[in-house]
């Protein structure tokens, strides 16, 4: 198989990882995710009088003999969980070399991986100003391929706008399912409210923060053009060793708030720094989304 | 405060030029984030964001602003004077009496004031009128309102001390002579407050004393004097202690260069000690001086020549003449006792010179005779009668010289015998009218006639050859005065036979003296003074001792203050004139550099 993604050696281990997993991501989530559309399934539900229209097909005639009345089995209707990847793509995921973003396409790929290996439909979509790139549901280990390549073609480009780019991706989203973001979270317009609306359509959210370390500990001092690489914008600064103290606790804020508005919407976060190894974060992510204890 | 260089300010534009590179240098720096959105934050929490502000809290800027400041204050070397404004007049008294003579330390008293007074005047600003004047017993003005500083310290350079007392009161009238009306000045005085203070007020407005020295530790020889004594002649010094503690004196006199004693003495503070020394036989001079080292030295040497200090004493014994008399008035440093004929016989005292009018005792007596008229008993005469012939006088006799007989004449006479050895000076016919001779060790002149069977008393002749007479008789020295305080003329009595007056100064420096000068003032140099006549080959030589006994100047204890008529002006110990910063400035400079250095390391 070939892929730009994962090493030969990795992607060993990722087989051997999808070998261990025994449940669907979806069947973790189900029921919670159970759809309240009944339909056409083998899990009875209820019945109900027959109205002139309905599938004859339907109509459970053991009762009909007992009762002489015609009445309709309602089943469950089962319908698949669709795992969508969303990973940032602007300019700041690409930023010093674009490890960050290298990090998310290679966890997305790896999850993706995982989901599809567990025969469950997969989606991704590059999220910048707005949704750039989407690839939709795939199933199936033959999809592999195609999944991966769509991964690895995404380039970093262009600012980032949460918001929008979550409101934009709810259009594509029709069954629930769950979403995985993969992003810096370092949106000027704010996430908070795309998020809000992903879970409005009932989606589970996992999000996966990755901040460098070079974010979160920079080693400024002087005087200094800051360029910020999607706006290009310039703030002139004299970075004195008690502003860059101000600058770390501003991070640690701000990872806070972040965690603290997954802590009260329900959403698993994990933040990610790249320094640990693919595996290591990748067992961690895993474990944050409870496929793994 | 003031600026010596002001013109240095302008390095103060450095100080803009710095926060302006500071501006340019930081849209050097260029850094791409990854999002400056959380930098926004930060800045918007603490610092508003134009660039004077941020400025703030750059500390490198903030201490190479520092530096700058302090260099550049360093430059224009501000210093501080204590009394100084402009255009202003400034007289400046120095006192130069001998009590600044006295070393504080290694340095005369007058050359810290001349130190303290260089640094006063250079720091003067520029207009102010300078006068120096040198404070003596008479003022002297060395500058007058001279603009020129340079003139003043040249001046300043060649000021000796002077061996008087400094006099305040004439110096201040002629400041307030000399200064104009109206004018804004200052006067300042440097002394140790040892002056003549005057007793009226005076008219200055603003007058600052400036005390100089501290050391009050003096002796001093007070005096060296002759004393009579039963066993003979004793010189006495005494020993004045001008401190206020007790000192111990040692004192050594040697006479004629030759160790006699040395005697110590405890002296008390502000006592006197007094300490007496046998005079050798036939001394001529003495020197008594104070051992070891004193604030003060012209005042531990003394001189005394012993012989010449007392008056020579002389009996007259007549029965009244009154030429006689008056010829010995005429002469000084004679005690003239007088006596009858017939009172002789209860005089006890020796005289070292009798002058017998008519009369001869019946022992002969000791010292020196002049007989006038004496009888045949007395062995000197004989044979008394009319002249019988014109006088001759012995014309190339020193003691006849400018005598002139050719106007006297003489009634009746002895005819004075003329021993061998003898000398005739005057005779008529064969008859001897004036011999001298000596018996022994005594000189003896023999006029044989009564002075009232004669005109010679009413002649010009009488009183030359009568001071000639007793000037051979008694040898007076050159000096009139044997010891005088330095700087106090004295009176010469030069043989007016002497064809040349030499004087030897202590300081071994010889002088041609003019013939008949009277008075001798050039005594400046204490010590022993030698004075040589040479009369008919014969050198006279005769000592004085000139002495510095001055208890005004020996009190070398700087005054506190001092008073100006009713008003008291307290002493300002030394003067705070140009005290420059610049080299605290470099240092605290050096110090705020080394920060930087630190700081900028630890940035990096």
């Amino acid at each position: 198989v070939e892929n730009l993604l994962f090493e030969p050696q990795f992607l060993r281990k990722l087989e051997n990882m999808a070998f261990v997993l025994k449940k669907s991501l979806a069947g973790r989530y189900s029921g919670q995710h159970r759809s309240t559309l009944k339909g056409q399934s083998v899990e009875f539900a209820d019945y109900r009088s027959y109205v002139s229209g309905d599938d004859f097909r339907q109509v459970d005639w053991h009762a009909y003999a007992r009762l002489e009345r015609l009445f309709v089995k309602l089943f469950m209707e089962e319908k698949d969980l669709t795992l969508h990847l969303l990973v940032d793509t602007s300019a700041s995921m690409g930023w010093q070399g674009g490890e960050k973003l290298k990090l998310a396409k290679q966890l997305a790929g790896a999850l993706g991986y995982l989901a599809l290996a567990n025969s469950e439909q997969v989606g991704a979509a590059a999220l910048g100003k707005k949704v750039i790139n989407f690839l939709p549901g795939q199933r199936g280990r033959a999809t592999v391929q195609r999944f991966w390549n769509f991964l690895s073609r995404l380039e970093p480009e262009g600012a980032t706008d949460l918001n929008a780019a979550l409101r934009q991706m709810g259009k594509h989203i029709k069954n629930p399912g769950i979403i995985i973001l993969l992003s810096d979270m370092l949106s000027p317009e704010g996430y908070s409210d795309g998020i809000k609306y992903l879970q409005k359509l009932g989606q589970q959210v996992v999000i996966l923060q990755i901040l460098a370390p070079e974010e979160r500990d920079p080693m400024l001092l002087g005087n200094f053009a800051l360029v910020d690489c999607e706006s290009n914008l310039v703030k002139e600064v004299s970075i004195t060793p008690l502003l860059l103290e101000a600058y770390k606790k501003q991070v640690d804020e701000f990872v806070t708030g972040v965690r603290s508005f997954c802590l009260e919407r329900e959403i698993t976060y994990t933040l990610i720094d790249p320094r640990e190894g693919l595996e290591q974060i990748l067992l961690h992510s895993l474990r944050g989304l409870g496929v793994i204890a | 405060m003031q600026l010596l260089a002001p013109w240095a300010l302008v390095f103060l534009v450095l100080l803009p030029l710095i926060i302006v590179f500071y501006l340019l240098k930081q849209k050097k720096e260029q850094r791409v984030l990854s999002s400056t959105m959380l930098w926004q934050r930060v800045l918007a929490d603490t610092i508003s964001q134009t660039p004077w502000q941020r400025l703030r809290y750059n500390l490198l800027l903030l201490l190479q602003l520092l530096l700058v400041l302090l260099l550049v204050l360093a430059l224009v070397r501000p210093y501080l004077v204590e009394f100084q404004e402009g255009g202003r007049d400034l007289v400046i008294l120095l006192d130069t009496s001998t009590s600044m003579g006295t070393l504080e330390g290694e340095t005369s008293r007058l050359d810290l004031a001349k130190t303290e007074l260089a640094n006063l005047v250079s720091s003067q600003q520029k207009g102010t009128k300078l006068s120096l004047i040198k404070v003596g017993s008479t003022p002297e003005v060395l500058v007058n309102q001279s603009e020129n500083s340079q003139e003043v310290l040249g001046k300043l350079k060649k000021i000796q001390p002077g061996l008087d007392q400094a006099n305040l009161e004439t110096a201040l009238s002629l400041v307030t002579a000399m200064v104009r009306t109206g004018a804004n000045v200052q006067v300042v005085l440097f002394s140790d407050g040892g002056v003549v203070l005057p007793e009226n007020p005076v008219g200055l407005a603003e007058f600052q004393y400036h005390r100089v020295g501290v050391t009050e530790d003096n002796l001093a020889i007070g005096a060296f004097a002759m004393r009579d004594n039963e066993e003979g002649p004793l010189a006495l010094t005494r020993i004045d202690n001008y401190s206020s503690k007790e000192l111990e004196a040692t004192v050594k006199v040697e006479n004629q260069d030759k160790l006699v004693d040395v005697q110590t003495a405890k002296v008390a503070g502000g006592k006197s000690a007094y300490l007496f020394w046998p005079v050798p036989q036939s001394s001529t001079y003495l020197k008594a001086s104070l051992e070891g080292q004193d604030g003060l030295a012209l005042d531990n040497n003394a001189w005394l020549v012993p012989t010449k200090g007392k008056q020579a004493k002389v009996l007259l014994v007549s029965k009244g003449n009154v030429f006689l008399e008056q010829l010995l008035k005429l002469r000084t440093g004679l005690e003239v006792d007088k006596a009858t004929p017939e009172g002789y016989k209860d005089i006890k005292e020796n005289y070292q010179l009798y002058v017998l009018d008519s009369f001869w005792p019946d022992q002969a007596p000791k010292g020196q005779l002049l007989l006038i008229n004496p009888p045949d008993s007395s062995g000197y005469t004989a044979a008394e009668g009319e002249l019988t012939g014109p006088l001759q006088a012995n014309k190339e006799h020193p003691l006849l010289t400018n005598v002139s007989w050719s106007d006297v004449h003489i009634a009746t006479s002895h005819s004075v015998k003329v021993p061998p050895g003898w000398q005739s000076l005057l005779s008529a016919g064969n008859k001897t009218l004036l011999a001298l001779g000596s018996q022994g060790n005594n000189r003896i002149a023999v006029l044989g006639f009564d002075l009232h069977q004669s005109d010679l008393p009413l002649r010009p002749a009488f009183p030359i050859l009568g001071q000639n007479l007793l000037n051979w008789l008694l040898p007076a020295g050159g000096f009139r005065e044997t010891q005088v305080i330095a700087g106090n003329p004295v009176d010469l009595a030069l043989r007016p036979q002497a064809e040349q007056v030499i004087l030897y100064k202590p300081d071994g420096v010889k002088e041609d003296l003019q013939l008949g000068v009277g008075r001798f003032s050039d005594t400046n140099s204490p010590g022993l003074y030698k004075l040589e006549q040479v009369v008919g080959g014969e050198h006279l030589v005769d000592y004085l001792a000139v002495n510095y006994f001055s208890p005004q100047e020996s009190l070398i204890k700087p005054a506190a203050q001092i008073k100006l008529g009713m008003q008291e002006v307290k002493a300002q110990s030394g003067i705070k004139v140009v005290r420059e910063y610049w080299s605290w400035l470099v240092l605290v400079a050096l110090a705020f550099l080394s920060l930087e250095w630190w700081v900028y390391l630890r940035g990096h």
